[in-house]
């Protein structure tokens, strides 16, 4: 039995501990908003938060992923509100086909979660996932939108 | 079958499949429900293009709905009706049904009988742009009448607002839902006026698209999501040499690991049938498998050079276009200038890998795909069955959303092995996904192509003969044997069509013109590549007025100027592009701009590209691109600015990284790794503006690419001082930079 936390709730299951995490959300779990996109690290459509940090879930044993906690698309928005990330996204309507999209929210994330602010280069730098349609101009304004919706948020709570 | 509630109500329908009652319900554009919900059946696959939401703004704009309204949804259909043909990419082969005559009556007989459903050639809009309104203002009409007939009081004292019939005399309203049945039982007329442009409340405004909120929190669900109770899952392999096929399949070792639950072969490839695809694709390593020799050399890059540079020496090609004299022109020609181009074959590598999910039951075969015609899903089905040996009563095809389509996603091959793996397990729901390696080794590649060019100049510089001479392999006839059986027969236009497309009638006023093309043979399975042959010919194209301005000491954009005269929707263009890209400001010798317009699937766009030349770095960087854009009559013009930076972003990764090599019969690159894909890092600036227009809307999928290509190929030859004759631009010896923003 492998035992990890997927979006808050306790998953439980006997699988082997080499399959990827991917395939355990996606045929196990149904989660199907992390997608397949290489199955070699590189694209990045499979990302999901594992403790917090950025994981290509492809490449990722789920043994790995015992007694962590991962946070895939589908746990981004907190009791049915979007992420200020989603709500950008859908504000500069970010996505085309959209596949890649997941991946890139959770890049996103992570990235503000570390830098609250990122100037353009530095979203260039840490986004390096693929968006085949295009959308990448779209998605720079989209991060820096959420940045200053989150600042505006946390204002507001002061 | 889709489960209808009872309290929904059908209208737009047909008298015919009226009189059928209620299980007609798929047969519709649009479903009514309770709380005055609207759902509409879009027969369009949305990859990404924005065609569920241009599709239901045409109805909506007529029906006065709000496609923006909480009570909206928008779905494709899973019914193969005759009013679903897609006969605007039959106007690509010259056939306008819109036309009143005994072709398109014919045309409309036959398609109505065996429709033609499918997504692409950038034709949705084309196709939709009378008929969906038209529809919206029966059904407008219908509710209308029902709602004054309920009331007794004449249709012309009342109007309707987002949903609702009003009678103003009275005060009396009524949502569309509460006279749905009584509406769909009145037959509206043939014709009704439409709204003029100054009327639209929603065509041309920026309505926010109707698949996106689905698309932020992962509940999209795209072919490859296709998930159900006891599914199995299948990888497949193809023989990697192209054109072997399997000989025998030794499965022992793979069958022996846990969780394989079955190995099928087919022709060229073999599958693994397994509780999980992980589970299925590890077990293809295990398999031992002898192949059937093609009995060809091996081919490789080179040898395909070969047999480029052959086609195109070879006496009597296939002319094409032929304009003046051009032995007389040559005569007066003051100077001759002459280059060879050539581009590489290209992958789609689409981010959802190919995949269908197939379920056969009791002689019924339900197919989930991400396709781009669920025709094609059709006609698949029944191939897998008659291979198989078994008869089916019904196929029913559900077409998911597509992540990223741009061609490849209208194919037969992946439907076919789904069905026929499906037939081997009857009563388990199977998903068939191909690995990313097979996706990209097993492409339907865009040709790459040559293109030569002799062209003579007059005494001012400007081309008085344009002899070009191109040589691939023909799409079409590829096409049509994979799909088939059926060879196009030499000489006939259509082998030649997607060669010679784009450079076959150029917009630029020459008079003497001859264009001619050879096609070859080679085991590489060909197929529609975003804009297609437009891909090559602008490149050349483009990049040979360039080098004849440059002889003739011309700016390149007043050269273009003076040739389009007499095109004023693309002087236009010009003219926009030039104060849009500040095309006069100096600019230091490390930077260049480059300039392609082009006309494709009826829509103009000029794109003038910015490209940064670092000397020490050994970079070329396009750091930025200007965009201007006539689609006839703007629908969505959001999503056409998202369409050219998604088309300018698609040529980039063309321009700097795109080929496909062969080698010892064998396709050389196999994922993102090997096939690299522009980023974010390398993302130009980006500026698009939309011409203004009252015409008849064009196409927005494809039409941006072959002019980014070109605009970017002329930049970059500018900068460096060195015309770029073949692509990727790594070629040249330089490496793709990234940009830097200081925003």
């Amino acid at each position: 039995m492998i035992e990890f936390k997927v979006n808050g709730q306790c998953i439980s299951i006997d699988t082997d501990p080499e399959k990827p995490l991917l395939w355990v959300l996606r045929e196990d779990l149904t989660l199907t908003g992390t997608k397949y996109g290489c199955g070699i690290g590189n694209c990045g459509a499979c990302t999901v938060i594992i403790d917090g940090k950025l994981a290509r879930s492809c490449m990722l044993p789920v043994g790995k992923v015992t007694g962590k906690d991962v946070v895939t698309i589908e746990g981004l928005a907190e009791k049915g509100t979007l992420n200020e990330l989603q709500q950008a996204w859908i504000d500069e309507q970010v996505p085309q086909c959209g596949y890649c999209q997941s991946g890139m929210i959770l890049s996103a994330a992570v990235l503000l979660e570390t830098v609250p602010d990122p100037a353009p280069p530095e979203i260039r730098k840490k986004v390096t996932n693929i968006c085949r349609c295009g959308t990448y101009p779209r998605i720079e304004k989209a991060i820096q939108k959420a940045a200053r919706l989150r600042k505006q948020g946390g204002d507001n709570a002061k | 079958m889709q489960n209808k509630k009872e309290e929904k109500f059908i209208v737009g329908l047909t008298a015919e499949e009226k009189k059928t009652g209620g299980e007609t319900a798929l047969n519709a554009w649009l479903e009514i429900g309770a709380g005055n919900s609207f759902t509409f059946f879009i027969p369009r696959a949305e990859m990404g293009q924005g065609i569920y939401t241009a599709l239901t703004t045409l109805i909506c704009e007529e029906l006065d709905v709000d496609p923006n309204g909480r009570n909206v949804k928008v779905t494709h259909p899973d019914a193969l009706l005759g009013e679903y043909t897609n006969f605007g990419m039959l106007e690509d082969a010259n056939i306008k049904v819109e036309q009143e005559g005994i072709v398109s009556w014919m045309v409309k007989k036959v398609f109505n009988k065996f429709p033609l459903i499918v997504t692409g050639g950038s034709s949705s809009v084309l196709d939709a742009w009378n008929r969906l309104r038209l529809t919206g203002a029966q059904t407008r009409w219908q509710f209308i009448e029902a709602a004054s007939r309920r009331w007794n009081v004449p249709a012309e004292e009342c109007a309707t607002d987002n949903g609702f019939v009003l009678h103003g005399p009275s005060g009396r309203k009524a949502g569309y839902a509460d006279v749905a049945e009584d509406a769909c039982r009145i037959d509206p007329p043939d014709h009704l006026e439409l709204k003029t442009k100054d009327q639209f409340k929603f065509i041309g405004k920026d309505i926010k698209r109707l698949d996106i909120p689905s698309k932020v929190d992962g509940s999209a669900v795209f072919g490859i999501d296709t998930e159900m109770e006891g599914m199995v899952y299948a990888a497949v392999l193809h023989a990697p040499v192209l054109g072997n096929t399997i000989k025998t399949v030794d499965a022992d070792e793979a069958e022996s690991l846990p969780g394989v639950i079955k190995v099928v072969s087919y022709d060229n490839w073999v599958a693994v049938v397994a509780t999980s695809f992980w589970t299925a694709k590890n077990a293809l390593t295990k398999l031992q498998i002898a192949y059937n020799e093609n009995g060809k050399q091996p081919l490789n890059t080179r040898s395909i050079r070969q047999d480029q540079e052959q086609a195109l020496a070879k006496k009597g090609k296939r002319q094409i276009t032929k304009k003046g004299d051009i032995k007389a022109g040559l005569k007066k020609a003051g100077r001759v200038i002459k280059e060879t181009f050539h581009t590489p074959y290209l992958a789609h590598a689409a981010m959802e890998p190919l995949s269908t999910a197939a379920f056969y039951d009791n002689g019924i075969m339900k197919l989930w795909q991400s396709s781009q015609s669920s025709t094609v899903m059709v006609l698949a089905a029944n191939r897998a069955a008659k291979a198989a040996g078994v008869k089916l009563k019904e196929v029913i095809p559900h077409v998911s959303m597509i992540g990223g389509g741009f061609g490849v996603k209208g194919e037969l091959d992946v439907p076919f092995q789904a069905s026929y793996l499906a037939i081997q397990c009857p009563g388990v729901p199977v998903k068939l996904i191909w690995p990313r390696e097979e996706d990209i080794r097993q492409d339907k590649y865009r040709p790459g192509v040559v293109s030569r060019f002799e062209v003579g100049l007059d005494e001012a510089g400007y081309p008085l003969t344009w002899s070009n001479e191109i040589a691939g392999q023909s799409i079409l006839d590829s096409l049509t044997k994979r799909s088939f059986g059926l060879p196009i027969k030499t000489g006939r236009i259509a082998k030649y069509k997607f060669t010679t497309e784009g450079a076959e009638h150029l917009y630029y006023s020459i008079p003497h013109q001859k264009i001619e093309a050879e096609v070859f043979e080679a085991p590489i399975q060909l197929g529609f590549w975003r804009s297609v042959g437009h891909s090559n010919n602008a490149f050349f194209v483009e990049s040979m007025i360039d080098m004849c301005a440059e002889s003739a000491g011309v700016d390149s954009l007043a050269y273009r100027k003076k040739l389009l005269q007499g095109q004023p929707r693309l002087l236009t263009v010009l003219t926009e592009l030039e104060a849009l890209s500040n095309w006069q400001e100096s600019r230091p010798k490390t930077h260049a701009k480059g300039l392609g317009i082009w006309h494709s699937f009826q829509s103009n766009v000029g794109v003038v590209a910015t490209a940064i030349h670092d000397h020490e770095k050994q970079t070329v960087t396009i750091s930025k691109i200007d965009c201007v854009v006539d689609c006839g009559t703007p629908i969505h013009p959001d999503n056409i600015r998202s369409q050219m930076e998604g088309s300018v972003i698609f040529a980039l990764s063309a321009f700097y990284f795109g080929e496909i090599e062969f080698e010892g019969g064998k396709v050389v690159q196999s994922n993102y790794n090997d096939y690299k894909m522009a980023k974010l890092g390398h993302t130009p600036e980006i500026s698009v503006k939309i011409v203004d227009s009252d015409h008849r809307p064009g196409g927005i999928g494809e039409p941006g690419v072959p002019p980014s290509i070109a605009a970017m190929a002329n930049a970059v030859s500018r900068v460096t001082g060195k015309r770029l004759t073949e692509l990727p631009m790594t070629k040249m010896g330089v490496k793709p930079g990234l940009p830097v923003h200081n925003d």
